[in-house]
């Protein structure tokens, strides 16, 4: 096989990961949470962070294993190319329609704060443009975009310090009244925004310090889990169930109460500043498709990436209904579950019992 | 072709705007009044700021008729020139009758569908809504919406007003177990509007009105941080007699009147039995007032005076607690108190209602004079 060189230092994976995790997910999540979970939701929360944490665990062993692959490299080595490439196949479509669901989620939501009226294919084309040229400056552009769109976008986090004012401790009582099968629906339902921690698969080749890799990927999903946890907490006790039920976006109603003497709607800043959080995201997933074109139809990288950006371009014209959307989602989040949360699990003991065999023959 | 790709993305990234917006095309509207005609049907009412130099006036008030709060809207466009714009809106008024009758939850729906409307808007509850937005008088204010807005933020910073914007008011109307209000403003024909009571709800129906002054014992429970407003008390002389206190002189009249200045309060609602709620609350008040003048010198006149304080602020309480069970209105939050008891918390709203009604309620205020002024 060839060799990859080694690019980025390991602190980076930090950003690649938490700022794939992070995304158009976290803007609605607490509602979607909060109707699996009711005012438990953080206990669904920190289960799902946990079994994120022991996931990241089980890839570090299996990246370890075989050093220098990425999981379409180690796919073909275990089930051999035929079966290999199929769940390859799987695994870019996952990833394009990933990246489709952020790119229209994000220009509905563009269009319903601010800008109605604008068509659709005009947000879509203007995402994927500037997509396109960060992921054609290969991975160290991408890593950078990871890296910037974090400091970028980090201190909206202190911005809810006003919301915090109105906060009502009474909501989230009685704690533990949630049965564990709604606990658990909630942890299944967060899938798609704790989703992202998967990037570790595709961007392991590139890092230089694989030793420090599990220390640092640990911390992001881990910080990830606790942002989730925070603002989630506070919008159960911000807003009262029946208007947590109803907001799409409860993270930026929420922000809708930050005001300035300077600055009366502040969640149009954030509306937009979040073009910034998605950005990242869109790199990330943009990347790995069409790493994963190129691997498995061994045609250049730069192509597939086009490829990928055109097919993207023509469904976004299938899909603008909020109800279309929301079950677009969820299919996604559902899947990646099974992708995600599954599949490394499988992966794990098969590559096991094989390398078992093969050592004994 | 890397360069074509960054202008290309720099001019789309750039100019991807709405149709523009031009200052003096805009109706600026900055309060809203809803009145309950006859025959079921709408008024509103606008006032609209405008930034034409060449006009001498500063504002424009038009109505029109209609059933949904939109096609109200979309009648007023007939009606001028300008773009009515909802990005400043800042309070909203509805009429007396339509909150009694119908309810005003359907009108807030819009309100927070529209993502140009902030939820920090204020709401407020009137005789008449029109009458208010036509009445020439606002200060020095340009129009009837900025003045009404800086009047109920003024009284909400720092005065008697429990906050009544959009988000506070929809966040204890869809909370079981406590009941929203809202300021109820009055129009007299010379003056400008003013705030005169606040109305009690219950859902999202009107069911009576308590004077500012009681605002406070709300507060006291819902609201750490809120300022309850200076406390007037009007105390029988013989009652300083009877508790002990002694008074530096002599009044004449027959009532010693003190007014106190809350600092902090902290306040809590316990379920001790199964139907018996404790409402505890502590206030400490610095003395601003005191007529006639009274020594507060001696350890145990003040505690005397303290003990007779809370009594006299208990006794208010309790008639006002009455008050609210009468109405089946509960703004304090005792039914969100006992829904987040593991027991009742499958509780809904009507059965807390119910048991609303059937609660004993104690209630004790201990009051902490801390500071006296510059003066013992």
């Amino acid at each position: 096989m060839k060799s990859t060189v080694s690019f980025v230092n390991a602190y980076i994976a930090f950003f690649i990961i938490h700022t794939s995790q992070i995304g158009m997910g976290i803007l609605g999540f607490p509602r979607i949470i909060y109707l699996a979970a009711k005012q438990d939701a953080w206990v669904s929360i920190l289960l799902s962070g946990l079994f994120i944490s022991l996931i990241t665990w089980i890839m570090i062993r299996i990246l370890n294993h075989y050093e220098n692959f990425n999981l379409y490299e180690i796919n073909e080595n275990v089930f051999g190319r035929f079966i290999g490439s199929i769940i390859n196949t799987v695994i870019v479509i996952y990833f394009i329609a990933s990246n489709y669901s952020i790119i229209i989620s994000y220009v509905e939501l563009s269009l319903s704060w601010g800008y109605e009226g604008v068509y659709e294919w005009v947000g879509v084309f203007a995402l994927l443009l500037v997509t396109l040229y960060a992921v054609s400056g290969g991975f160290r552009v991408v890593a950078g975009v990871c890296f910037l769109s974090f400091f970028i976008t980090v201190w909206i986090i202190f911005a809810l310090y006003q919301p915090f004012e109105s906060l009502q401790i009474t909501r989230i009582l009685p704690i533990l009244t949630t049965s564990p099968p709604e606990i658990m629906e909630g942890v299944f339902n967060s899938s798609y925004t704790m989703l992202g921690f998967e990037t570790l698969f595709f961007i392991f080749p590139f890092i230089k310090e694989k030793d420090k890799l599990l220390f640092i990927s640990q911390l992001a999903v881990w910080f990830t889990t606790l942002l989730v946890l925070f603002t989630t907490v506070i919008s159960i006790l911000f807003f009262s169930s029946k208007e947590l039920e109803k907001n799409i976006w409860p993270l930026v109603s929420m922000i809708s109460v930050v005001h300035f003497p300077f600055l009366e709607r502040f969640e149009y800043i954030a509306v937009s500043i979040w073009i910034l959080v998605i950005f990242s995201n869109l790199s990330i997933t943009l990347f790995i498709s069409s790493k994963g074109v190129k691997h498995i139809f061994h045609v250049k990288q730069k192509h597939g990436i086009w490829i990928i950006s055109i097919i993207i371009f023509i469904t976004s014209f299938f899909i603008t209904k909020r109800v279309d959307i929301n079950l677009f989602i969820n299919q996604i989040g559902h899947i990646g579950f099974y992708l995600w949360f599954v599949y490394p699990i499988l992966l794990y003991f098969i590559s096991i019992i094989k390398s078992k065999i093969l050592s004994h023959s | 072709m890397k360069k074509w790709l960054i202008l290309f993305c720099s001019l789309l990234c750039t100019a991807c705007m709405p149709p523009e917006k031009i200052l003096e095309r805009q109706g600026i509207s900055t309060i809203i009044g809803y009145d309950l005609l006859d025959d079921g049907t709408y008024l509103g009412t606008i006032s609209l700021l405008q930034f034409d130099r060449k006009e001498e006036k500063t504002s424009e008030t038009i109505s029109a008729v209609g059933t949904t709060s939109k096609q109200i809207r979309q009648i007023l466009e007939q009606k001028t020139s300008h773009d009515i714009t909802s990005g400043q809106l800042r309070t909203l008024l509805f009429n007396k009758d339509m909150t009694e009758t119908k309810g005003i939850s359907n009108f807030l729906d819009t309100m927070q569908r529209d993502t140009s409307i902030g939820s920090l808007i204020f709401l407020a509850i009137t005789d008449n809504a029109e009458d208010i937005i036509k009445n020439g008088n606002y200060e020095e204010y340009p129009e009837m919406g900025s003045y009404i807005y800086q009047l109920l933020d003024k009284q909400e910073r720092k005065e008697m007003l429990i906050n009544s914007n959009l988000h506070d008011f929809f966040s204890t109307l869809y909370e079981i177990g406590i009941d929203p209000t809202l300021p109820i403003i009055s129009n007299k024909e010379g003056v400008a509007p003013y705030i005169n009571s606040v109305a009690l709800f219950k859902n999202d129906k009107m069911v009576g009105s308590i004077s500012l002054k009681k605002t406070m014992f709300i507060k006291l429970f819902t609201h750490r941080k809120a300022f309850l407003g200076d406390i007037t008390l009007n105390i029988p002389v013989e009652t300083f007699k009877q508790k002990g206190v002694s008074l530096a002189e002599k009044p004449k009249e027959d009532k010693f009147n003190i007014t106190i200045h809350p600092i902090k309060h902290r306040g809590s609602i316990e379920l001790s039995t199964e139907d018996e709620v404790k409402l505890n609350a502590t206030i400490s008040v610095s003395t601003i007032e005191g007529q006639p003048a009274v020594t507060l010198k001696n350890k145990e006149s003040i505690k005397k005076l303290e003990q007779l304080l809370g009594e006299e602020l208990n006794k208010e309480f309790g008639d006002f607690l009455e008050e609210l069970r009468k109405l089946n209105s509960d703004p304090i939050g005792i039914g969100r108190k006992i829904k987040s008891l593991r027991k009742y918390s499958k509780l809904n709203d009507k059965d807390l209602r119910e048991k609303y009604s059937t609660l004993k309620l104690k209630s004790t205020i201990k009051v902490e004079i801390k500071r006296t002024g510059a003066i013992d």
